[in-house]
């Protein structure tokens, strides 16, 4: 029997003016179908804006879907939600805190009468919550008070009160620390144990495959996978890898040679390159414990030194990562990314990626280029900041990432592009830590088109930037503050702005 | 002592964890009239937890009662009684009503959308949500749990003030306290709440749907202050102004209050019960419209992701 059951679920998110619907803004979810069976401990994973969000607001009946059946506990979404609160629970994040200037006791006490809970059966229940919470000796405590462990397990308890059949979980980890994370895992393990369906989310996959036994991934609204977790695992085993560290120069020369010498070797990858000792995976067809020696014997022959070698098989975040790329325009065109690991200049054949139609590959060969033809490239970026909005993109990615102040400075100055791109340019100046954008940054937050897409940024800014922000912040009055919080909360990394920026608790005050 | 006397327990026993998360029969959920008491009962502990953490901020809150007190006191010595179309009334007790009938309307008001704002972000309306509590008991609980403040922070304060400077004063206006005036004040007071629901729907319901700004409270505050009675009576305004106080609720409630204490004008008298009737029927149309732009503000808001 399925406790959740989704079958072509779309989600579609229209800008709206006061009564009348305008442009579509985005597919946030995209034929989306699947079931959990009752007592499974499903995770939900996928990047920011991937749609997990979304998906999971809809199953807790807090955002309306397009089109599409969705049944939670056989009950149908469409024709009865009060049925469907009433057996189902969530927490989202630590975000819940009741009445803050009240103790843990009384907060849930009181939540276990607004769920509608008897006199006896209420005060019993807060008991026992807070026994196998551990929050029996925190009960006295207002809840503002409480660590953001503490608050973690005192929301999980307000869930809890009602009993749910299933329980919704939006990344009940974030901002934990490690025993406290380990804390709340234990008690998730043993509420799955005692029959609770959960359904949860996270940014990391780690987190993942210590509770969950099955997994959804979602990326751009669509679900990739659907599955048990060992299964996904299994499913990539066919493809081994060789992680070897080694040292030399041209690796990138020597492994692209590799791959065309040896016929198994299907790829490679240099993850991390200091001081000519590279970190890298071969890809190969056959099992990797046989192409060890092989290609050991091969790198020696190119003058390279064997630090270390692995033979294995692709962990759950290779698999993860595999599902998420996008298919590469063709295996040379990866191979730029290696170049750029190991700050090596690419060679001649590469060149015509500089004029590459697709912006990401031509951003990706300007990041290889530009520190062996430094003119040449901030030309072609020059020109790709008047392209359309991907090459723009792509552009200030490579700016941003190469941390060209003097470039971005000369662009600014120059002025030839539309007024979206200053603001990115200004974030970009941000983010390499030039304060001299602060009052620009600030100007930003206080208008009404653009707070929201810089808060966006916030969090990537960089942190003298960020103090002083934060001290420019402390000088506007509380309308404005309120302005800005409210954006905040409309976001969903809003617990990462709120860190970065200490406007929360500015405000309390 | 072994946990398996609880029927789903885990193999894992330990002292430290001998509760189970979920009891073999599930809980029976009450939503009688004790249940809606308990809950203001606890929601009324907490916030006073809150309250009590700011005394300066009650304090003030006092002041500013006893503050406003006083100045109609020396408003009541500039303005003619004899000017307002209540005979024998002194300025003082006629602005005393009009401002009771009006802290039902500013504060309370206030308290309600604020509490809704607060609870939204703090998790509680998300927790009444989830719970399926209805609308109309939410709103409930927090106008009961408003009055309850209200009356030591206003109330009281309030008629503290008015008596002591009545008497230095040595105002001498009747005012009519029979038990037919109590129940006029009731009937008053009571149709006038289901308006006052109606408006805090409204709000909450616009400020879902339009994301920013709130036109339903300042028309509440702005035109009830100018246009139902409070300062001066509705007989004073314009020709062209003469519909306005028909549909504000706030004017029946003054009207009918000032009639009934002033007047001895109780609820069987033609006047008063025309009033009445005129009353509820404005303030029931106010709680439909109010009902209305709520769900539609919540279907809004679930549709555009705002909601949660």
């Amino acid at each position: 029997m399925a406790a959740i059951e989704v079958n072509h679920l779309f989600k579609d998110f229209y800008q709206y003016k006061v009564f009348r619907r305008g442009k579509l803004l985005t597919h946030a979810l995209q034929d989306v179908s699947f079931k959990v069976k009752k007592g499974d401990f499903y995770g939900l994973l996928g990047r920011n804006g991937a749609g997990k969000s979304t998906l999971l607001r809809i199953l807790t009946t807090n955002l309306e879907k397009t089109t599409g059946k969705v049944l939670i506990n056989d009950i149908d979404l469409d024709k009865d939600i009060r049925s469907i609160k009433n057996t189902i629970s969530w927490m989202f994040g630590v975000d819940y805190e009741g009445v803050s200037w009240s103790s843990v006791q009384k907060n849930l006490l009181l939540a276990a009468y607004y769920t509608g809970l008897h006199k006896h059966q209420a005060e019993k229940r807060v008991q026992e919550l807070l026994h196998y919470f551990d929050l029996q000796h925190h009960k006295s405590l207002d809840v503002w008070r409480l660590s953001t462990g503490l608050k973690g397990r005192y929301a999980l308890a307000v869930a809890m009160l009602k009993q749910p059949q299933v329980l919704f979980l939006d990344e009940p980890l974030l901002g934990l620390d490690v025993p406290a994370k380990d804390q709340v895992r234990n008690y998730l393990k043993q509420l799955n144990k005692d029959g609770v369906t959960i359904i949860y989310t996270d940014h990391q996959l780690q987190e993942m495959e210590k509770v969950c036994k099955n997994l959804i991934i979602v990326e751009h609204g669509k679900k990739l996978y659907d599955g048990v977790l060992e299964d996904l695992k299994q499913k990539y085993r066919e493809t081994n890898v060789v992680d070897l560290v080694c040292s030399g120069t041209d690796i990138n020369k020597t492994l692209i040679q590799l791959s065309k010498d040896i016929s198994y070797v299907k790829d490679y990858e240099v993850l991390s390159s200091q001081s000519n000792l590279h970190t890298v995976k071969v890809y190969t067809n056959i099992d990797s414990q046989r192409s060890l020696l092989n290609i050991a014997q091969y790198l020696q022959r190119h003058k390279m030194g064997i630090e270390s070698m692995n033979a294995g098989l692709l962990s759950l975040e290779d698999v993860y990562k595999k599902f998420l790329k996008k298919p590469r325009p063709d295996k040379q065109a990866g191979h730029l990314h290696s170049f750029i690991r190991a700050k090596e200049a690419p060679t001649q054949p590469y060149t015509k990626y500089l004029r590459a139609s697709q912006p990401e590959v031509r951003g990706t060969a300007c990041s290889a280029f530009l520190l062996h033809q430094p003119k040449h490239v901030e030309e072609i970026l020059q020109k790709m900041l008047t392209q359309s909005q991907a090459m723009r993109v792509a552009s200030l990615d490579v700016i941003g990432k190469a941390k060209a102040s003097h470039l971005l400075k000369y662009l600014l100055k120059k002025k030839t592009h539309d007024p979206e791109t200053t603001v990115y340019l200004t974030l970009a100046l941000g983010k390499i830590g030039d304060i001299s954008v602060v009052d620009h940054l600030l100007n930003y937050l206080q208008d009404e088109t653009l707070c929201a897409e810089v808060l966006e940024h916030v969090p990537e800014l960089a942190p003298n930037v960020l103090l002083l922000l934060h001290h420019k912040l402390r000088r506007l009055s509380r309308h404005e503050l309120q302005f800005i919080t409210y954006h905040i909360d409309q976001s969903e990394q809003k617990e990462h702005i709120s860190q970065a920026l200490h406007l929360r608790k500015q405000i309390k005050k | 002592m072994c946990c398996r006397i609880f029927p789903f327990e885990s193999d894992k026993c330990s002292d430290k964890k001998p509760f189970i998360l979920l009891h073999p029969q599930p809980f029976v959920r009450d939503m009688g009239i004790t249940l809606f008491f308990k809950r203001v009962q606890a929601s009324f502990i907490c916030q006073f937890d809150e309250l009590w953490t700011f005394k300066v901020d009650l304090g003030i809150n006092v002041l500013n009662t006893l503050l406003e007190v006083v100045m109609w006191y020396f408003l009541a010595k500039i303005v003619d009684p004899a000017t307002l179309g209540y005979e024998n009334v002194g300025y003082l007790p006629f602005v005393l009503i009009g401002s009771l009938a009006i802290f039902f309307v500013d504060s309370i008001y206030n308290n309600f959308t604020g509490r809704f704002n607060e609870d939204r972000k703090n998790g509680l309306f998300k927790l009444a949500y989830l719970s399926n509590m209805g609308v109309v008991e939410y709103f409930s609980i927090n106008f009961l749990v408003s009055v309850l403040f209200d009356i030591f922070t206003i109330f009281l304060p309030m008629f503290a003030m008015y008596a002591l400077l009545v008497m230095l004063a040595g105002d001498t206006t009747a005012i009519f306290f029979a038990g037919p005036n109590i129940i006029t004040v009731l009937i008053a007071l009571g149709i006038f709440i289901i308006g006052n629901l109606g408006f805090q729907l409204m709000t909450v319901g616009t400020v879902l749907f339009l994301k920013e700004g709130d036109p339903v409270s300042f028309f509440m505050q702005q035109f009830n202050r100018l246009f139902s009675g409070q300062l001066f009576p509705v007989t004073f305004l314009p020709q062209f102004l003469a519909f306005l106080p028909k549909i504000l609720p706030a004017a029946y409630i003054i009207l009918i209050w000032r009639d009934t204490l002033f007047l001895n004008k109780i609820f069987s008298d033609p006047g008063t019960l025309s009033l009445i009737i005129a009353g509820l029927v404005v303030n029931i149309l106010v709680f439909f419209i109010g009902i209305y732009i709520f769900y539609y503000g919540i279907k809004r808001a679930k549709i555009e992701g705002r909601w949660f």
